[in-house]
């Protein structure tokens, strides 16, 4: 099916917000990256704004959109919940940052660290249709979710760059998205495994007409150049730092911008015994 | 009261006018199909045959389409119809996905069939019958089956391949029918109940 390309930016962009506002939450938790806290929050607030933007474009009738309060059970009706409700707590968040006390904020910090993952999974798992074989599988929405966690540790890694944070902090974030690109990889990998049960889909990723883009772009650019830039990255603070980050941010936002392309491109239906 | 249709494979010569017939009488804009016949060709040279599987909406007892409509646009009625209030869709096009039988279309607009002209008279008397971005999909002729009459391309089969009628009236020609023949929905296995049935008769 064609690609639905104003999904493709609300699932990326929500997936950056989810993400960015589970590393902060994260960090904060463990008492660290204080430097980041309120760019980050803004990051994630945006991020998620765009998301829920793009979402609005993707409907042709936007002005009844919410008739979709009346069926909040639906797919599309908990995504749009989820949103909503990690949008407030993240603006709770970001009211708390400054004024209230160090537990309540870590509470809501908490709270919204669940949310996150949360809508991240479930932008993911409102795709589970029995209807489309391609996408009815548990390793979508963990794609989703992982692809999101991945973002945001390379979105928090910018900030603390940009920031000239410590080699000890940077060093963490560095182990963390290793381990994040690497869980990617295993997650894409059952998800594109996962494909070879109806023939048809299977060979669209490994033989037919889109490898160049699952191979170039989501492995390549998505995961084999973040990985080898997080291995030779500068130990201590810098511009050099900051310049690798941007670039493998840029790297892995390009390879869950395809992730989520391709999802289109190969969720065809099922045969119908033809 | 639960209306259904059965097809009978034997019959189908795969000749469209059903196809044809549906876009006349609903005045369907280009791209947008409430039925089809899939064509296959089986077998290898000189021993090939062709395979005629005619789809549209299957009606569902347990639609996929009105389980993720997010805001109850599509409905089951009572005499087991589905259709789309085209005033609640928001045109997310979720329905169109979730239809395993790609039975629905998407309205994006409704445009001539001769590009660069204006809409002939007939297109023009079509087109206030569409909401452009909202979804659109067979309704068993809805207004023809409330008015006594049957859905067009059951009056169009030339082969008599389609039979239309109530499923829950054992009596009926479509219930005799399916419990005569063992008529079998497609992909049962979804458990979406269609009120569709195949027979090969």
């Amino acid at each position: 099916m064609e690609v639905q390309w104003t999904l493709v930016l609300f699932t990326l962009f929500t997936g950056l917000g989810a993400g960015t506002f589970a590393f902060v939450a994260t960090t904060d938790l463990m008492g660290k990256a204080e430097e980041i806290r309120s760019p980050g929050s803004w990051m994630a607030l945006i991020s998620l704004a765009i998301g829920g933007v793009s979402s609005v474009f993707h409907l042709a009738h936007p002005e009844r959109a919410l008739l979709v309060l009346s069926r909040l059970g639906t797919n599309v009706g908990r995504e749009f919940a989820l949103l909503a409700l990690t949008g407030l707590v993240l603006l709770l968040y970001m009211g708390l940052t400054r004024r209230a006390a160090a537990s309540t904020r870590m509470t809501v910090a908490a709270i919204g660290l669940l949310l996150s993952a949360a809508l991240a999974f479930t932008v993911g798992a409102t795709y589970m249709l029995p209807g489309r074989p391609a996408w009815n599988t548990f390793f979508l929405p963990l794609t989703y979710l992982v692809s999101a966690l991945v973002l945001g540790v390379f979105t928090g890694y910018v900030l603390l760059a940009w920031k000239r944070a410590g080699a000890d902090l940077l060093r963490s974030v560095g182990v963390m998205a290793l381990g994040g690109l690497v869980l990617e990889a295993v997650v894409v990998g059952f998800y594109a495994a996962s494909l070879t049960t109806p023939a048809m889909v299977g060979s669209v990723i490994l033989t037919g007409s889109v490898p160049l883009l699952f191979w170039f772009l989501v492995v390549a650019i998505g995961l084999v150049i973040p990985t080898l830039l997080m291995l030779v990255r500068p130990k201590g603070p810098g511009s050099k730092q900051t310049a690798v980050a941007g670039i493998a941010l840029l790297s892995v936002v390009a390879g869950g911008l395809t992730e989520r392309a391709l999802m289109f491109l190969v969720g065809a239906g099922p045969t119908l015994g033809l | 009261m639960r209306y259904g249709m059965v097809i009978d494979l034997q019959r189908c010569v795969g000749c469209n006018s059903c196809t044809i017939a549906c876009k006349q009488a609903n005045g369907t804009p280009p791209g947008v199909l409430r039925t089809r016949v899939l064509i296959k060709e089986t077998g290898t040279y000189p021993n090939t045959r062709y395979q005629y599987l005619p789809i549209l909406c299957m009606h569902c007892q347990v639609p996929e389409c009105s389980r993720v409509c997010p805001t109850g646009a599509t409905k089951v009625l009572e005499n087991g119809i589905v259709t789309i209030d085209k005033d609640a869709c928001i045109g997310c096009q979720f329905c169109v996905m979730a239809c395993p039988y790609g039975a629905r279309s998407f309205v994006e607009e409704y445009t001539s069939y001769f590009p660069g002209q204006e809409m002939t008279a007939y297109e023009k008397s079509q087109s206030g019958r569409f909401q452009t971005g909202t979804a659109d999909k067979c309704d068993f002729c809805a207004d023809r089956v409330a008015a006594g009459e049957l859905p067009v391309c059951v009056v169009t089969c030339g082969a008599h391949a389609r039979i239309f009628g109530d499923l829950d009236d054992p009596e009926s020609e479509v219930s005799k029918l399916v419990a005569q023949h063992h008529g079998k929905q497609l992909l049962s296995e979804l458990g979406s109940k269609p009120s569709v049935f195949y027979i090969n008769g």
